[in-house]
């Protein structure tokens, strides 16, 4: 890979003396710095106190306040102060190259980075709070206790859980053959094979399964789907075939007759939400919570109902073989965020605990592991990062017919 | 002309959809003025920052991270290698209804290999029939066959929401989930 060389702006100095440091860089310093034509994107700047001046330098540094400079002056200038080092001319090579080393390790990387990242969030977080056209959740908001939102990830933030103890474990556990989630799933399971459109009927709900075109017909309003989710089954679904699938008389007749309260879904649409409703901040029975979590790819996000943190819960059980309970530490959100998140995955086949014993051995190496990008990419996603106030619809996921 | 603090490169032959996506990312509607083609400098580096910027979303502390359109093999060379340690990730744009857009997509990842693999990279999927959803699963195929960790999304250009999330999406795999936000 290419190394990553310093910038270094020099203020004050004439060809030669450029020259000569270009010189010194490249060959006392095994080329890791160069000289910048920007002082705004320098590392480092040098500049000749004795030809520059204490009032431009003082401008300079009030213009750049997190860079650290290197003063040369034939006096001793006795200025060792915040980020920066005076030194006295003529230099000496080994030292300037200390200095220069030292710089870049304390103020290049930690330093910058420190500084820098109160500005970057507020801004986001001013910039974010603006947008009104936007489908996020922000997690300093009130609407991470809305009802609505409850509904999907439930209540309980789960602050004492203790995965070592069995009754606080089964608090976050839930069934899902035990609800119209479990019985759906094996009538998708059933069509996926049969290759035939079936029409499931329980608890007064009733959804038509489409597996050529992967769509899901649903005859009740969410507001009506939402809480049957919850109820538990006391009979087994009533499955029936539809004749002739999508394009046969029976299933257009049914279009037809009930043109006014279908609701169209897509497959990983319609089971997002399924699982989201009926496991309400639960996972499935079959998961060990204290197991590492992995997801093999990433959810269609853009495509799917929002959960809070969803995207930097994604990231990490991709790219990392955590718990659940881990993820919400690390992350610093509530453990319902990662248990929802962790079942609708899960549902739709993308996420499941980590059983090979390579997933947990190493920690697979971050790509961008320089602090100053770090704090860049965190002012960013501060910045792309915004709330939501969001209509299911808005997003495609139920379309109405 | 001041350097690029950072930059993020838009990849991929959809042109219309890269610049789409930069005007919704940065509310910019002046992006032409900002992409104007200045060939004439002696200085290479400069000259290749005026081919490839046509965008930047700015913060208060005077930092930017430029927006870099790449579309050739000979403008990602231009690239390397003062600037290939500067990149922030890549994002990637699939039109779905070119001819084989998964072979494209194959094609891209495999020719770009040495640019790309050490960078944090998310592909959008550029859907001109919002009716019709798109597969991502058999994208997200063709992305771990090729070696490749990255996210994969279907999106709509001029949705800032979705290109949020696949912006958000390459940062949080860079940043590997936000570990210390």
């Amino acid at each position: 890979m290419q190394q990553v060389k310093v910038s270094v702006y020099l203020e004050g100095f004439d060809s030669r003396s450029l020259d000569s440091f270009k010189s010194f860089f490249d060959e006392k310093c095994a080329s890791n710095f160069e000289v910048s034509t920007s002082i705004e994107s320098a590392k480092i700047i040098i500049a000749d106190h004795d030809v520059v001046g204490a009032t431009r330098l003082s401008h300079l540094k009030l213009k750049l306040p997190y860079t650290p400079f290197i003063l040369l002056s034939k006096r001793d200038l006795n200025r060792n102060d915040h980020q920066v080092i005076s030194l006295q001319k003529p230099l000496e090579f080994n030292y300037l190259k200390k200095t220069l080393e030292s710089l870049t390790k304390h103020y290049c990387t930690k330093k910058t980075m420190i500084d820098l990242r109160p500005l970057l969030l507020e801004k986001m977080n001013k910039e974010a709070t603006l947008d009104s056209n936007t489908t996020s959740y922000d997690p300093s908001q009130s609407q991470l206790r809305s009802p609505q939102l409850t509904c999907l990830v439930g209540g309980e933030s789960h602050k004492s859980f203790d995965e070592n103890n069995p009754h606080s474990v089964m608090k976050i556990v839930f069934d899902p053959d035990r609800y119209l989630m479990g019985s759906i799933l094996k009538a998708m399971k059933r069509t996926s094979y049969e290759k035939k459109m079936l029409d499931l009927t329980n608890l007064n709900a009733r959804i038509i399964i489409d597996p050529d075109e992967k769509k899901i017909y649903t005859f009740a309003k969410e507001s009506v789907l939402r809480p049957i989710c919850l109820m538990e089954l006391r009979e087994t679904s009533t499955v029936k075939i539809i004749k002739g699938g999508n394009k046969g008389d029976k299933f257009q007749t049914i279009l037809r007759e009930h043109a006014n309260e279908i609701t169209q879904w897509s497959w990983d649409a319609f089971l997002w939400k399924l699982s989201l409703w009926t496991s309400r901040g639960k996972i499935p029975k079959n998961i060990d919570i204290r197991k590492p979590v992995h997801i093999s790819e990433w959810p269609n996000l853009t495509r799917l109902h929002p959960i809070p943190h969803a995207i930097a819960i994604a990231a990490m059980m991709k790219n990392s073989h955590k718990t659940m309970v881990e993820i919400a530490k690390q992350l610093k959100i509530e453990l319902r965020f990662v248990l929802a998140f962790f079942t609708a995955c899960h549902t739709l086949g993308l996420a499941n605990n980590s059983k090979r014993q390579s997933d947990t051995l190493f920690e697979p190496e971050s790509k961008s592991n320089s602090p100053e990008k770090q704090s860049l990419l965190h002012k960013l996603f501060g910045k792309v990062n915004k709330p939501q106030t969001e209509s299911p619809q808005d997003i495609n996921q139920g379309v109405s017919l | 002309m001041s350097q690029a603090n950072e930059y993020i490169v838009f990849l991929g032959d959809d042109i219309e959809s890269k610049n789409t996506a930069v005007k919704t990312l940065t509310h910019d509607d002046s992006m032409k003025q900002s992409r104007l083609i200045k060939q004439s400098s002696s200085d290479n580096d400069v000259a290749a920052m005026h081919i490839f910027h046509y965008g930047k979303i700015n913060f208060d502390n005077g930092q930017k991270v430029h927006l870099l359109r790449v579309e050739s093999e000979t403008q990602l060379k231009l690239l390397k290698p003062k600037w290939e340690n500067n990149a922030l990730g890549v994002l990637i744009f699939v039109s779905t209804d070119r001819e084989s857009p998964e072979k494209y997509l194959e094609d891209l990842l495999l020719k770009h290999h040495d640019f790309l693999s050490t960078k944090s990279i998310a592909i959008g999927l550029v859907n001109p029939s919002p009716d019709i959803p798109i597969d991502t699963r058999k994208y997200n195929e063709t992305v771990t066959m090729t070696g490749y960790n990255a996210a994969v999304f279907e999106i709509d250009v001029t949705n800032f929401q979705d290109m949020s999330i696949l912006l958000q999406s390459m940062l949080m795999e860079s940043l590997h989930g936000l570990a210390s936000a």
